[in-house]
């Protein structure tokens, strides 16, 4: 899985590409949780992804917590029906603030 | 322009906590869902695309509407949380809202309005604000032209709001719109008559009385004399027993009311009857009287004839042998009385020839047959033939009086072992026909296996046998 | 009439996504042509089919590296049913608890997402597999 990072609004945004499932949902929540500890505040753009399962949820909803811990932030990205079920049928979608745009998501954190 | 239609958990609590299997946005005001009445409107005003935006699941509602294109138009959807206000709904949205004139419906209400008149060009000439409130929501633009402010606004069609916080908003504006003004919205059956929308399958018996203004949804049966309406919404897949009045009344989908129920001003679902003027819901444990239906799949019967096949072929196998040995021995008892009758096989009143012997109950012999139902062995093969079922309705007798009774039993299916048997209902009244019309409107394979396992385990623990 | 499509893969997380493209392909091959109805069935089958072969993957036996996930898939008109087989210890499905959603937990989502997603979810053991066998009809659950 690749993973892209861009800056907007002065917050990362991490775009991961590919499938976050649970044969790589391990390496994904580790690489965020050495970002963490310099950004606390940042944004998971979910919209290259074309497959997300319920490791990936659980990966997104640890860093959740670290984010919380460090008290910073995550929110989510999703512009696509797939990844969006998948978070509705976890219930993740009520844990988690989601923009279908991540210059607004990134923006939220200046509010 | 655009639309987003936003609802939270919050504000339909209310609905949920009353009628559990019903998505509160697929609420039926005269039949129709809630969320239609703002997707209409929406198309009304010049939306081309809808979004819905909420903190509970829409699994179901998006399993109904996918992407909407049975409208014409783009539906999307998105989920907020329980903390969100307007604006945060609006950041959340932000790419759906940028660069267009929204219409927002905020909360759980209903809009009235009307589809005979033009509502584009009064939108376009707003400049965005607040439009209509009630104490459950409002609807306001947000974007607008600014060159609006300063221009007089065009005059604004009928547009009113009336709150949803009790069954009681409920009751009210189904009776109203059906009664008053049917004709402002898109509503779904035909008119067959001024005030009588009847959908598709219904099955009325000729002893019913409707009286308009009614609304009957799709696959419904109303039996022999009951009477429905004035003022009777009914919604669809619902079995209406016989001698039940509804007057003033909405029910919902799936729902079916008992023999001898009387309906009047009230609310149905599932097993509740609420009243709306007090809120009072009384819940009816007895699944005789009003419980929840499962209309039968259409895909059934082949399978269901099938499986029915099977069972009456294993029992022959199994069977034959203890048959024909004990019907010798008890012909030689004189305990053994052959008899053949001309019995009823369909509501049409085709009739067939059947043997149906009795058996005297005395003798270890007599006992033996009547424990493995052997009086009913020579039944199987109409069973084989496709005449009869293995379990379903009391076989009737070709008699005037019952050639009277299926002309209004649409749903009789004749069988070797009849529901009530399954269920130790007495045969001398006519309390059978509950419980047979109760679980002809459940027939299902699984639901008929279990029944024909306890009316065979019945006729063994009965004393005296038919 | 019903097709039946067979795969086995070693129980390792890097085969993960080929059992999961298999679910996805075969549920695509009970249409014609492609619509977004379609897509929610086929990649529904696709993320049901990953759940279960991810369980069978994680709970395989630390002794036994050379064991496999089989994946069977019975396709009628209608109705898809996927089995998977795996030789872990014995399973049943009805013995895992529904995660407290509400809590948002980090894990034990699998099981539960597949009897949301699939009608009828079974579990069963014969001569030391596990045997967890799901199946879904077209038009909507019943």
């Amino acid at each position: 899985m690749k993973l892209n990072k861009e800056i907007l609004k002065t917050r990362p945004v991490f775009s991961p590409e590919g499938r976050l499932d649970a044969s790589n949902a391990g390496l994904f929540k580790s690489r965020l949780n050495e970002e963490i500890t310099a950004e606390k505040e940042i944004v998971i753009d979910l919209s290259r992804l074309e497959f997300l399962d319920s490791s990936g949820i659980g990966a997104l909803i640890s860093i959740h917590r670290k984010c919380d811990k460090e008290r910073g932030g995550l929110k989510l990205v999703c512009q696509h029906d797939r990844i969006r079920k998948v978070l509705e049928l976890t219930r993740a979608d009520r844990l988690f603030d989601i923009y279908d745009e991540a210059e607004a998501a990134a923006g939220s954190f200046l509010k | 322009m655009k639309a987003i239609i936003t609802v939270k958990e919050k504000e339909i609590d209310w609905f949920r906590s009353l009628f559990r299997s019903c998505h509160p946005l697929l609420m039926q005001i005269c039949k129709k869902p809630f969320l239609e009445y703002l997707v209409d409107f929406s198309i009304l005003c010049g939306c081309s695309e809808i979004r819905l935006v909420t903190d509970i699941p829409v699994q179901r509602v998006e399993d109904l509407y996918g992407d909407g294109s049975r409208w014409g138009i783009q539906l999307s959807y998105s989920s907020i949380r329980e903390t969100d206000g307007f604006d945060e709904v609006l950041e959340k949205n932000s790419g759906f809202c940028r660069n267009t004139t929204l219409l927002v419906f905020e909360g759980f209400f209903f809009l009235h309005y009307d589809k005979n008149l033009d509502y584009s060009d009064f939108f376009r000439s707003l400049p965005g604000g607040e439009l209509k409130r009630c104490s459950t929501g409002r609807l306001s633009i947000v974007g607008g032209s600014p060159e609006n402010r300063s221009r007089p606004t065009a005059e604004s069609p009928l547009l009113e709001t009336t709150p949803l916080s009790s069954v009681a908003d409920i009751h009210q504006l189904s009776i109203e719109i059906l009664t008053r003004n049917p004709e402002r919205y898109v509503l779904p059956g035909y008119s067959s008559e001024n005030q009588a929308f009847i959908g598709q399958n219904v099955v009325i018996a000729r002893k019913a009385e409707i009286n308009p203004p009614v609304m009957i949804g799709n696959h419904v049966q109303i039996h022999k004399d009951a009477v429905i309406g004035p003022g009777a919404i009914i919604g669809s897949d619902v079995i209406i027993d016989s001698n039940c009045q509804i007057v003033n009344s909405v029910v919902f989908d799936k729902t079916y009311i008992g023999k001898h129920l009387d309906l009047k001003g009230k609310v149905v679902g599932e097993n509740s009857v609420v009243n709306p003027i007090d809120g009072i819901q009384l819940h009816l444990e007895d699944e005789h009287l009003l419980s929840q239906v499962r209309p039968a799949s259409p895909r059934v019967p082949f399978l269901h004839r099938l499986v029915t096949r099977i069972h009456a072929l294993l029992a022959m196998i199994l069977l034959l042998l203890p048959f024909l040995c004990c019907v010798s021995i008890l012909k030689m008892q004189k305990r053994w009385m052959p008899q053949k009758q001309s019995v009823l096989i369909n509501s049409q009143g085709k009739t067939r020839k059947l043997s149906r012997p009795r058996i005297a109950p005395t003798g270890y012999i007599g006992k033996f047959a009547l424990l493995l139902s052997l009086d009913r062995f020579p039944l199987l093969s109409a069973v084989l033939g496709g005449k009869l079922s293995m379990i379903g309705s009391k076989i009737l007798e070709d008699t005037g009086e019952n050639r009277e009774k299926i002309k209004e039993y649409s749903s009789y299916r004749p069988a070797v072992f009849s529901y009530a048997e399954a269920e130790t209902w007495p045969d001398e009244n006519s309390e059978w026909e509950i419980v047979e019309r109760f679980h002809l409107a459940r027939k299902s394979i699984f639901h008929d296996q279990i029944l024909l396992i306890k009316a065979i385990v019945n006729r063994i623990y009965t004393e005296d046998n038919p | 009439m019903t097709d039946r499509l067979f795969m086995e893969i070693p129980s390792r997380l890097k085969y993960l996504r080929l059992a999961s493209n298999f679910g996805l392909n075969a549920a695509r091959s009970m249409f014609e042509g492609e619509d977004s109805d379609q897509n929610h069935f086929t990649e529904s089958m696709e993320l049901a089919l990953n759940e279960a072969v991810t369980n069978s993957i994680r709970h395989r036996n630390p002794d036994s590296p050379e064991a496999s996930v089989v994946v069977e898939i019975s396709l009628s008109p209608r109705e898809i049913t996927i089995r998977v087989k795996d030789t872990n210890s014995p399973f049943d499905s009805e013995m895992v608890p529904t995660p407290d959603l509400d809590s948002h937990p980090e894990n034990g989502y699998g099981i539960y997402m597949i009897k949301e997603i699939m009608d009828k979810v079974e579990t069963s053991r014969e001569k030391g597999w596990n045997i967890l066998t799901m199946s879904k009809k077209l038009g909507g659950k019943q």
